[in-house]
């Protein structure tokens, strides 16, 4: 143990801050911070998505885009507007959500004549998209289209694969935009509130590179407010007079998306918003200063989507928002133009983003996984209730195996179903998961070695050298009395990891079965 | 390795002072972070080329929630590049150690020091509020969620 008392006084953290001397403090928006956050995603989509540095679960798995799909239909049923409707993803991320949303909207509409352009600011990312084997069908399909578009400073689409440009006033069709984790991440303001005044945020940032800490080590002061953007100035106004001591956030860049798809189109338009961020005026009050969370080297801030939502009412349109903060994501519709009911679209909003939607389900989520003693009943109802997510499978592949044995022959073919559509919903990002393998796995312990030997056969592909594929393999060419191939699979196995006691147990029996049918 | 960390954190402005620990010289100092300070030691091991810099919670881990803190210091560890937190079951003592290691009588330089050092209490500064509130009987997965590593 130490045997000295610990020193009096201490290092502090602003002079370690303050330890590389700051530039001039700047309008938030125009600060320095934006290029850096721009160079950490023009990073590779593994890396970022691949390796979760950048968090996505919540907002790409195969429930959420159900749900959105169901709203996107209501929408298009309530809009009036005369063309193909076009949905619009501003920061498509890791791509995972648009298959997800395209496969679930034409599974609901089978009719529905749509184009979804995913975009992202970076081109290489478009371009390693389109290369994408997984979106191909639905590129044949005419579905599914990319671009380049910066969402901080929106303009007009050139779609990679039709070549048709969207710009401003384009359009007659109605328009959904989908920006999910992103206004976090586009360019912000910041305002204070301080004893009845409003004051602009101004940041400094330490000179040199911005690195990490760097980004930890902002130093926020405070000046005189600018004249205002008049369409912002009534807002903020109603801020002043109604908050306490606070700092509020202007998500400009967000603002610029909600604009950039009103105006795509003569038509109604909606923007259905996911974010972390504060829907309510009590959570605005107090904040001492805007809270940058670092990812990575990439940062996020919380989202004013009280702002957002009084921006949009102020100019006519509909803004549905949680009454109560949310837990982890807020979810919002901001729609502008003309619908046919818009009672019941709010209606409808609510309860399938708000009520039971994304941020409810995620909190909820952790129940559905194996912490318990699940039955094979609760385990499948979790993967409906999940619309059959891929990691919800793998978390209960456990005990799944160890109850697939037991299923009756009647509920079989409903279990393949349930793992074929997982299967469907797979899109691979780079994450280190041999899914495949999950599921050749499930149809083994249910006797289907046929369909187990079709997923092992992409499990060995992909991973050749993975011991435990190859020794399913060997457990599902045996259960198809391929005895020869069982064999050697199992010796396979053995030669990439000789300690692997089950593969030389499967030899062994598999060498008996041969001598017996020699 | 000891002189040149001695003289890094000296000039930087930390508070020093010799120390021992394990029954070898370390360099005992302390940070104040955004809402609490705690102590912190350098241990060069000169004759492996190894430098540790660790940061000591303020906070003992009571008996009952051990294993929560646990399940914490796994799930952040697993995200963590900078270092890793360590929990003493028997005394409930709480450590963040970030570590260099230099071979072949590779130099220690003012940049390397400043990199284990900042790395350490800035990493423990963002997560010590989260560690502390499970330490008190807060749950781990809100806890997990809020330092979204």
């Amino acid at each position: 143990m130490t045997t000295t008392t610990a020193a009096p006084a201490g290092k502090t953290i602003s002079s370690m801050l303050g330890g590389r001397p700051a530039g001039p403090a700047r309008r938030l928006a125009e600060s320095g911070l934006w290029e850096r956050q721009r160079q950490f995603y023009q990073r590779d989509a593994d890396t970022l998505w691949g390796s979760a540095m950048v968090p996505h679960g919540i907002t790409g798995n195969p429930r959420i885009a159900n749900t959105y799909a169901r709203l996107v239909a209501e929408f298009l049923r309530c809009a009036r507007g005369r063309g193909a409707p076009v949905i619009v993803e501003f920061g498509g991320g890791s791509g995972r959500f648009a298959y997800l949303l395209v496969r679930a909207l034409r599974e609901l509409a089978p009719g529905l004549d749509f184009t979804y352009v995913v975009t992202d600011f970076s081109a290489d990312r478009v371009a390693q998209w389109a290369a994408h084997p997984s979106y191909r069908p639905l590129v044949e399909a005419g579905l599914i289209d990319f671009a380049v578009l910066d969402a901080d400073r929106p303009g007009p689409l050139e779609l990679a694969v039709s070549g048709r440009t969207m710009a401003a006033g384009s359009m007659d069709a109605p328009v959904v935009g989908i920006a999910n984790y992103v206004f976090d991440t586009l360019r912000h303001d910041g305002y204070a509130v301080r004893g009845g005044e409003l004051l602009e945020c101004r940041v400094a940032l330490p000179d040199g590179d911005l690195d990490a800490t760097a980004i930890g080590a902002l130093t926020w002061d405070t000046a005189p407010c600018p004249n205002l953007p008049p369409e912002l100035a009534a807002i903020l106004y109603y801020y002043r007079d109604t908050l306490d001591d606070t700092d509020v956030l202007v998500p400009a860049g967000g603002i610029r998306c909600l604009d950039f798809v009103a105006g795509l189109t003569s038509g109604p338009s909606c923007v259905l918003v996911a974010d972390k961020g504060h829907c309510t005026q009590v959570e605005l009050c107090s904040q001492p200063s805007p809270s940058v969370v670092l990812h990575g080297s990439g940062f996020s801030l919380m989202v004013n989507f009280d702002l957002l939502a009084r921006y949009v009412r102020q100019q006519g349109g509909l803004a549905v928002l949680p009454r109560e903060p949310a837990r982890s994501l807020v979810v919002g519709a901001f729609v502008r133009g003309e619908l046919d009911d818009p009672v019941q679209f709010e209606a409808w909003v609510r309860d399938q983003l708000v009520d039971t939607g994304p941020d409810n389900y995620f909190t909820l989520r952790p129940l559905l996984g194996a912490g318990s003693e699940p039955s094979l009943e609760t385990m499948l109802a979790a993967l409906r209730l999940s619309r059959f997510e891929p990691t919800l499978l793998i978390e209960l592949l456990p005990k799944l195996l160890d109850l697939l044995p037991t299923v009756p022959d009647s509920m079989r073919t409903e279990v393949e179903r349930m793992l074929l559509r997982v299967w469907d919903h797979w899109f691979p990002i780079g994450e280190p998961v041999d899914l495949a393998l999950c599921l050749g796995l499930a149809f083994s312990a249910m006797d289907r070695f046929a369909r187990a030997v079709d997923f092992l056969e992409l499990s060995v592909k992909e991973h050749p050298d993975s011991a435990p594929a190859a020794f399913a393999m060997g457990v599902a060419r045996r259960g198809l009395c391929d005895l020869r191939a069982a064999r050697a699979w199992s010796e396979r196995a053995l030669e990439l990891e000789p300690g692997f006691s089950q593969a030389r147990a499967l030899r062994a029996v598999v060498a008996d079965e041969l001598g017996g049918v020699a | 390795m000891f002189r040149q960390m001695l003289t890094f954190l000296s000039d930087d402005g930390w508070p020093v002072s010799p120390g021992e620990y394990d029954g070898l010289p370390c360099i005992d100092t302390r940070f104040v972070g955004t809402d609490e300070a705690w102590d912190c030691r350098a241990r060069p091991y000169d004759p492996f080329g190894q430098l540790a810099f660790e940061s000591i919670l303020p906070v003992t881990v009571p008996s009952e929630t051990r294993s929560a803190v646990l399940e914490l210091v796994a799930r952040t560890n697993w995200r963590l590049l900078t270092g890793a937190f360590q929990l003493d079951l028997d005394t409930g003592e709480l450590t963040f150690r970030t570590m260099l290691f230099l071979s072949h009588g590779g130099e220690l330089t003012e940049q390397l020091c400043r990199g284990l050092v900042y790395g350490n209490v800035l990493t423990v500064d963002r997560c010590l509020a989260e560690f502390v509130g499970v330490a008190a009987g807060g749950d781990v997965v809100r806890a997990v969620t809020a330092l979204a590593l």
